[in-house]
C-alpha cells in the first residue's frame, strides 16, 4: 500500500515524508508496546500507535521500519518529529482511533503480521 | 575488446549529480571532473542516465571497424530483447531483423529464442533446489556485482543460471558453425546491448565460463542507421519468441518461466531496499527474485533510445498482436541441454567476495573514524566525495588529502 | 577461533532518561553498518541492544551498555548497580513485567524485553544479586 493511499483511506496527515513512488507497505503492526514491535516487526511494515514519545521513532529505527502511523489525533512532539528527520521515518496521524484505523487499511487490503515462534 | 564508461572531460562541469547518485559510490571528483574507480564501478549506468551534460559516453569499442576489416566469415548479429521497443508501434519484426542485418551480419540470432530456454531453466533450478530461498536472477550483471560487493551474504542466493545474451551467442555460434563448416575463429558474434553492464558480462564475466559474445554494439550507436533502413521492406526473417520477448520488461523473466511466487524490483534503490530485507531474513518465502538495475527492466538500460515506459507499452503490443508465437527447435531439445548443464555455472576462484574480517574491519574502522571526526559532517561534496565519510574513507586509502575538505581548509586559515 | 576482544563501545545508560534512551543502541548499529557486518546481525544486534538499553533505563539505578567485537562474535553487555532481578526465570517469561504504571505508559514493560533478547541471540548468559544485573547477550557471526 503507497504513503498516498493510506493517507487517503485515513484521512491522515503526513507530518514528516521520505516516502517516494516505490514506497509499498504491505504489513501493518498496532501496539502501545514497543518491545512487542521488536519481537516480531518485519521492515517492509508500518508502525501503528497510540503512543507518543520518541521510542516509537527509536524503535522504528532499529527495525529499518520507514513509517509511523499515530491514531485517535496524537500529534508527535518536537523531540519526535526532530528525531524522526534525522532518521529518516516517514509520520502519518489520524483522526482515528487505533481499531478503526486498523480495521479500515485491513479492508484496504493491508495484512497483518503472522506471529511465528 | 576493452571497455570501460567514458567520460567526457570537456563536456563535465564538476555538478557532483553522478557522484551523489552511484551506489557503489564509485565516483569522485577530481580536478573538478568526474573520475570512475573501475574496481568499485558495477557499470548500472546511473551515472550516464543522470548526467545533466551527456557527458558518460560508452563508446570505447571499435566494433565498426572490426566489422570492416575483421577475418570473419560469418557475422552473427543477437537482438537484445528490449530492441524491438525502441521503434514505433506497428513497425514490423521482419524490418527490424532486416535492417540490422544490413549493417552487414550474415545472419541474426533473437536473444528472445535463448531467452524462452533460459526461462524454462530458472523454472526447472527453482523447482529442484528447494533449500535455497529466494534465489536472484543471474541476468542483470549490475545487480550480481551489486551484490558481490555490498551483500557477499547473498552470494550463494543467485540463482547462476547464464544469462539469455549468453546461451544466445553460444547456440548461434555452434549452428554456424555445423551450417557453414566453419571454425570458431571465423565466426564473429556481436551483441546489440540496452546497456553497459552487458559489455561488462562480456569482457570481464562472473562466473567459470567464456562468453561466446565477440563484440558488443551500443543499441543507440547503431540506431540511426536502423531507424533509415527500417520502412524498406524485405520478406525474409524470423520472428522472435513471444515469451522470450517479455525479458526486455521488468518482471517478464519470472513470468516467461511460469513461476507464481516472485518479487519484480528494478530501480538500484529498490534493489537494495529488497536486498536488505532478504539479509534480514524476510523473503524466505519468495521463490525468485526478479533484480534489474534499470527501471522498468533491460528497456530502462541506458543504451536504449526511446523512454522505457514507451519501449515497455511497445513489447507489450508486440505480444499481444502477434499471431503465432515462433517455436525454436531447440525448445524439444531442453532437457537433453539442460542435463548436459550448459545452462549453470559456478564461481571462479577470484569472483568469490573478499572474507569479512573483523579484526581489519575495526582497525580500519578505528582509524577512518578518527578521520572523520575532524571533518564537518556536512556531506557537502565540495572535497569530491559524496560524503565525509567517504572522504575520511579516501584519505585513509591515500586516494584524497585530509585538506581537500574546503571548510577544514577555511577554519585553518 | 581467537577469542581476543578486538573493540569494546560503551555507553552510560542514566535511570529514567526516557529522552536519551536509544542513543547508545542507535550508534552501535551505525558503527556495524559501516563496518560493512551483514544486515541479519546488524538487526539482531540493533533490537538486542535497544532492549538491553531501554532496561538499563527502566529498571536500574543506571549502568553500562557495551558493544564488545571479537573475530566471530559480537557481545552486547550490561551491567548495573541494582536493585537486581529478583526471579529470573519469571523475568524470561513472555508477558511477565515488573514495571509500573508510569513506565507502561511510555510504551515499555510489556515483559518482552528479555524474552526478545534471548530470542534474537546465540547465547545469552544473566547474573542477578542485590547490587546489580550483569547480561552478556552473544550473536555469532555469519560465515560468508
Amino acid at each position: 500500500m503507497k504513503i498516498k493511499e493510506i493517507k487517503e483511506i485515513l484521512n491522515a496527515e503526513v507530518i514528516t515524508d521520505f516516502s517516494n513512488e516505490n514506497t509499498d507497505i504491505k504489513y501493518g503492526f498496532a501496539s502501545d508496546l514497543m518491545s512487542d514491535a521488536l519481537a516480531l516487526v518485519k521492515s517492509d511494515s508500518l508502525l501503528i500507535t497510540g503512543l507518543n514519545n520518541s521510542q516509537v521513532i527509536r524503535t522504528a529505527e532499529m527495525l529499518d521500519m520507514s513509517t509511523v502511523l499515530f491514531v485517535r489525533g496524537k500529534r508527535p512532539c518536537p523531540d519526535v518529529v526532530s528525531l524522526a528527520l534525522e532518521n529518516q521515518v516517514t509520520i502519518l496521524s489520524t483522526e482515528y482511533t487505533m481499531f478503526k484505523a486498523c480495521s479500515l487499511l485491513a479492508i484496504n487490503g493491508m495484512e497483518g503480521i503472522e506471529a511465528d515462534d | 575488446m576493452n571497455f570501460s564508461i567514458m567520460l567526457d572531460k570537456e563536456k563535465c562541469k564538476g555538478c557532483t549529480n553522478c557522484m551523489r547518485r552511484c551506489p557503489t559510490q564509485a565516483i569522485r571528483l577530481i580536478d573538478e571532473k568526474a573520475f570512475i574507480n573501475n574496481s568499485k564501478c558495477i557499470h548500472c549506468g546511473e551515472c550516464i542516465k543522470i548526467c545533466p551534460y551527456d557527458a558518460y559516453t560508452p563508446e570505447s569499442i571499435e566494433w565498426n571497424e572490426e566489422m570492416n576489416y575483421s577475418p570473419y566469415k560469418c557475422k552473427i548479429a543477437i537482438i537484445s530483447t528490449p530492441t524491438y521497443g525502441q521503434f514505433p508501434k506497428g513497425t514490423s519484426i521482419c524490418n527490424v531483423q532486416n535492417s540490422i542485418k544490413k549493417l552487414g551480419f550474415d545472419f541474426v540470432y533473437d536473444a528472445s529464442w535463448s531467452a524462452e530456454l533460459v526461462s524454462k531453466a530458472i523454472n526447472r533450478k527453482i523447482n529442484e533446489v528447494k533449500d535455497i530461498r529466494p534465489f536472484i536472477s543471474t541476468n542483470c550483471p549490475a545487480t550480481v556485482r551489486l551484490i558481490k560487493s555490498r551483500y557477499p551474504s547473498l552470494m550463494d542466493n543467485l540463482i547462476y543460471i547464464k544469462e539469455p545474451m549468453v546461451i544466445g551467442a553460444m547456440l548461434a555460434r555452434e549452428r554456424a558453425k555445423s551450417i557453414f563448416n566453419l571454425k570458431d575463429e571465423e565466426i564473429g558474434v556481436f551483441y546489440i546491448s540496452p546497456c553497459p553492464a552487458k559489455l561488462l558480462a562480456v569482457t570481464d564475466p562472473i562466473g567459470d565460463y567464456h562468453s561466446s559474445v565477440d563484440w558488443v554494439i551500443p543499441l543507440n550507436t547503431i540506431f540511426g542507421d536502423l531507424y533509415r533502413e527500417i520502412k524498406k521492406d524485405d520478406i525474409s526473417c524470423s520472428y522472435p519468441a513471444l515469451n522470450g520477448l517479455r525479458w526486455g520488461v521488468a518482471g517478464g523473466q519470472s513470468e516467461s518461466a511460469n513461476l507464481t511466487n516472485y518479487i519484480s524490483v528494478h530501480g538500484m534503490e529498490n534493489i537494495i531496499h529488497i536486498l536488505d530485507e532478504i539479509e534480514n531474513g524476510n523473503l524466505n518465502n519468495v521463490d525468485y527474485v526478479e533484480a534489474l538495475a534499470c527501471v522498468e527492466g533491460c528497456v530502462g538500460g541506458s543504451f536504449n533510445v526511446v523512454n522505457p515506459y514507451i519501449a515497455k507499452n511497445n513489447i507489450e503490443y508486440i505480444i499481444k498482436n502477434a499471431g503465432d508465437n515462433f517455436n525454436i527447435e531447440d525448445l524439444d531439445k531442453f532437457d537433453e541441454m539442460y542435463d548436459s548443464g550448459i545452462f549453470k555455472f559456478k564461481l571462479k576462484a577470484e569472483d568469490n567476495p573478499i572474507k569479512f574480517n573483523m579484526k581489519e574491519a575495526v582497525i580500519k574502522n578505528e582509524k577512518i573514524m578518527e578521520i572523520n571526526a575532524l571533518l564537518p559532517g556536512l556531506d557537502c561534496g565540495s572535497c569530491g566525495a559524496p560524503t565525509c565519510y567517504a572522504h575520511a574513507e579516501d584519505v585513509y586509502n591515500n586516494q584524497a588529502e585530509l585538506y581537500d575538505c574546503i571548510v577544514l581548509r577555511a577554519k585553518n586559515k | 577461533m581467537t577469542d581476543k576482544l578486538l573493540i569494546r563501545y560503551s555507553y552510560n545508560i542514566a535511570a529514567n532518561d526516557f529522552i536519551a534512551a536509544g542513543k547508545g543502541s542507535s550508534s552501535i548499529k551505525n558503527t556495524l553498518k559501516s563496518m560493512g557486518i551483514d544486515a541479519s546481525t546488524i538487526r539482531r544486534i540493533a533490537i538486542i541492544s535497544y532492549e538491553a538499553e531501554i532496561n538499563l533505563v527502566i529498571h536500574s539505578y543506571g549502568g553500562m551498555l557495551h558493544c564488545d567485537l571479537y573475530e566471530n562474535k559480537i557481545d552486547i553487555i550490561t551491567e548495573d548497580k541494582g536493585p537486581g532481578i529478583e526471579n529470573i526465570d519469571l523475568a524470561l517469561t513472555e508477558g511477565y513485567s515488573t514495571a509500573t504504571e508510569s513506565v507502561r505508559e511510555l510504551g515499555f514493560g510489556a515483559g518482552m524485553g528479555l524474552p526478545n533478547m534471548k530470542k534474537y541471540s546465540d547465547d545469552f548468559d544473566i547474573a542477578s544479586s542485590r547490587e546489580g544485573t550483569f547480561i552478556k547477550i552473544t550473536v555469532l557471526l555469519q560465515e560468508v
